[in-house]
């Protein structure tokens, strides 16, 4: 019951003091009201017989009067029932007035808020100031691993407490289910969490967006407390609000955390941009440097034609050809390599090849010789895995009468006038690759007028097309039956132009080279 | 003598909140007083001279803004402190408020526990 006095009511009433003259005029005496401590409120001192006005079994003061004095007094009993009813009703609608204003201004701070942290703080600071409550947390529900974690807490129980999981405890239950509880007696429910000590009353609702439970808020008290429906109520419309306040602190953290990472990559991908130009341009510059190793044009060769064309599968190759007139060119050495692997570090060791070669080139007394000096060079300067296949060829141009080396190198083929096709095999191990000291064969060649030697890489018949198929010898050889009677150049063509159109859209793997020498017709 | 509080407000539930907000400074001997429309207020005003007047912007024939320029500049009292109270939302011409010579102006729905401050310290108790 709300607290009256009788001079509020004597006061309050501002129709009361004519109600009183009219009473006193209907029974034709006065009365005189006094307060609880004998002071006058209404009428002159004194009167014969006093009545108490009593409230709620609370001496309020007294009525005295020679008629009527005791209805009176019974009135303003009445009077002052009804004034602590108003004052009652009153005081609950201030209480509901300050809630509504509290959850006004809630959302307002809340829509300011982008920040995860401050809006489960924010959310807590305000609950306290409708619901009483010692401790208090909002827990965010891991969805994977159904993991409750405090965003925010407040109290000597409640932080710090970790290991919530949807479906164990309380808290967990409301997050299962989506529904929020009252438990005034925690220490009797079987679903409580031994790492909560002292809690006694919990009110928790669930934080949800649409039907998606995204966490719990609760609200405990360390001392007995009978929680109602009243606070439950405004706890689910605080997390109501809070809840679509987390989703949009998230989402902004999200996409601010995108666009960091936007910039990040792009920042990225702009020094990967800058770092591919440097090494296109030193990628540029090797391959200008290796292409210069190779003859800028062939010797003129009297009675032969000579042609040859490489093509490396990256932008720096492996492959390498020469042709080089020796003994005051009444002699020709010729020779295609291949080194093993591919880009630059192949390009490397084929450029150191060329450099052997021309350097031994007039000091060895053989071309077996010359083969065997260049595979102990070789040896010694190179790694265990590097090697060079060769195919070396010295010939005299009158005779047609010719030495062939073959370092590990693929076959090589002579095309007769008949029609008839050689094939040179290997005479030795390659370069390289064995300890020093290897002794390499030679097979002597004649080359007659209307014959044709093919030296290759073994790009040209391990070239595959679509189905994984090689390009092989035997496609060489017809092509080669076919055009042996054109320019060397035209069976260079040729070959390219099979290979291509075998290989279809399969890109280039290996290094292609070719070299043919037609011997004349006299 | 003691201090004088005037509520004007045309709608009944909010000056009973007003007046229930305020009730407790009655115990400090300050007398609350109601006045329903601009006229009774302007009356009410002149006759009791109140040291604070709570008074809503929107209401009917007189608005607030006339009954704070009345007191202020008719009357000369200019020692009566004026809270305009407008609805939260409300378009309100602060310029108006400055020019009529309005003490404060409050947001409805108001802060019960920040009215009561202010009160207390306008009144100086």
């Amino acid at each position: 019951m709300a607290r009256v006095s009788l001079k509020q009511i004597v006061g309050a009433q501002s129709g009361l003091r004519p109600a009183v003259a009219a009473f006193e005029r209907a029974f034709g005496s006065a009365v005189v009201v006094e307060d609880a401590t004998g002071g006058v409120l209404l009428g002159a001192a004194g009167g014969s017989e006093r009545f108490p006005v009593v409230h709620d079994g609370q001496h309020l003061g007294a009525v005295s009067g020679a008629h009527g004095a005791e209805a009176m007094a019974a009135l303003l009993g009445f009077l002052a029932d009804k004034e602590s009813e108003r004052k009652a009703l009153g005081s609950e609608v201030l209480q509901l007035y300050r809630e509504v204003n509290l959850i006004y201004t809630f959302s307002e701070k809340l829509a300011a808020l982008l920040d995860l942290e401050r809006v489960a703080h924010l959310t807590l600071t305000e609950a306290r100031h409708l619901i009483v409550a010692t401790d208090g947390a909002i827990l965010l529900l891991d969805d994977k691993t159904g993991a409750l974690t405090a965003a925010s807490a407040f109290g000597d129980e409640l932080p710090g407490v970790s290991g919530f999981t949807r479906g164990t405890g309380i808290a967990g239950t409301v997050a299962a289910t989506g529904v929020g509880e009252i438990v005034n007696d925690v220490m009797g429910d079987p679903r409580r969490m031994k790492a909560v000590v002292d809690v006694r009353s919990v009110v928790c609702a669930p934080l949800k967006v649409g039907d998606k439970v995204i966490g719990v808020m609760m609200l405990a008290s360390t001392l007995p407390m009978a929680y109602e429906a009243r606070e439950l109520k405004l706890l689910n419309t605080l997390a109501l609000q809070a809840a679509t306040a987390i989703e949009n602190a998230r989402l902004f953290e999200r996409t601010v955390q995108a666009g960091h990472e936007r910039e990040r990559l792009l920042a990225l991908n702009k020094a990967a941009e800058v770092a591919r130009a440097g090494y296109e341009r030193e990628l540029e510059l090797a391959a200008s440097i290796q292409a210069n190793l190779f003859p800028a044009t062939l010797p003129q060769l009297s009675g032969y034609d000579l042609a040859a064309r490489n093509r490396p599968a990256k932008r720096c190759g492996g492959d390498y050809y020469d042709a080089i007139p020796i003994a005051g060119e009444a002699s020709v050495l010729l020779c295609v390599a291949d080194v093993s692997g591919k880009g630059v570090p192949a390009s490397l060791l084929m450029s150191h090849m060329q450099a052997t070669l021309r350097a031994l080139l007039g000091r060895t007394a053989s071309l077996q010789e010359l083969t065997a000096h260049a595979h102990d060079l070789l040896h010694g300067s190179t790694g265990d895995n590097k090697y060079v296949t060769a195919a070396l060829l010295e010939l005299e141009l009158a005779t047609g009468l010719a030495h062939y080396v073959s370092a590990g190198h693929i076959n090589s083929l002579l095309v007769k006038d008949s029609g008839d096709i050689i094939a040179l095999g290997s005479t030795g191990a390659p370069l390289g690759l064995l300890p020093p000291g290897l002794p390499y064969d030679t097979t002597a060649v004649a080359i007659e007028p209307g014959d044709c030697l093919i030296l290759c890489s073994d790009g040209v018949p391990d070239a595959q097309n679509e189905a994984d198929e090689e390009f092989g010898e035997s496609r060489l050889t017809a092509i080669l039956q076919d055009v042996r009677y054109q320019s060397s150049a035209e069976i260079v063509a040729r070959v390219f132009d099979a290979i291509d159109e075998f290989a279809g859209t399969t890109p280039q793997f290996d290094d292609i080279t070719l070299m043919v020498l037609r011997r004349l017709e006299r | 003598m003691s201090k004088k509080i005037l509520i004007v407000d045309d709608e009944v539930h909010l000056r009973t909140l007003l007046h229930q907000t305020l009730e407790e400074l009655e115990d400090e001997g300050v007398e609350l007083h109601m006045a329903t429309n601009g006229e009774e207020a302007i009356a009410a005003i002149e006759s009791m001279q109140p040291e604070l007047v709570l008074l809503d912007v929107m209401m009917p024939k007189l608005s607030g803004f006339d009954v704070c320029e009345r007191a202020k500049r008719g009357l000369g009292l200019t020692n009566v402190y004026i809270v305009l109270l407008t609805a939260k939302g409300q378009e309100f011409d602060r310029q108006r408020g400055i020019e009529v010579g309005a003490d404060l102006y409050m947001t409805k729905p108001f802060d019960p526990d920040a009215l009561l401050m202010k009160a207390r310290a306008v009144l100086g108790i």
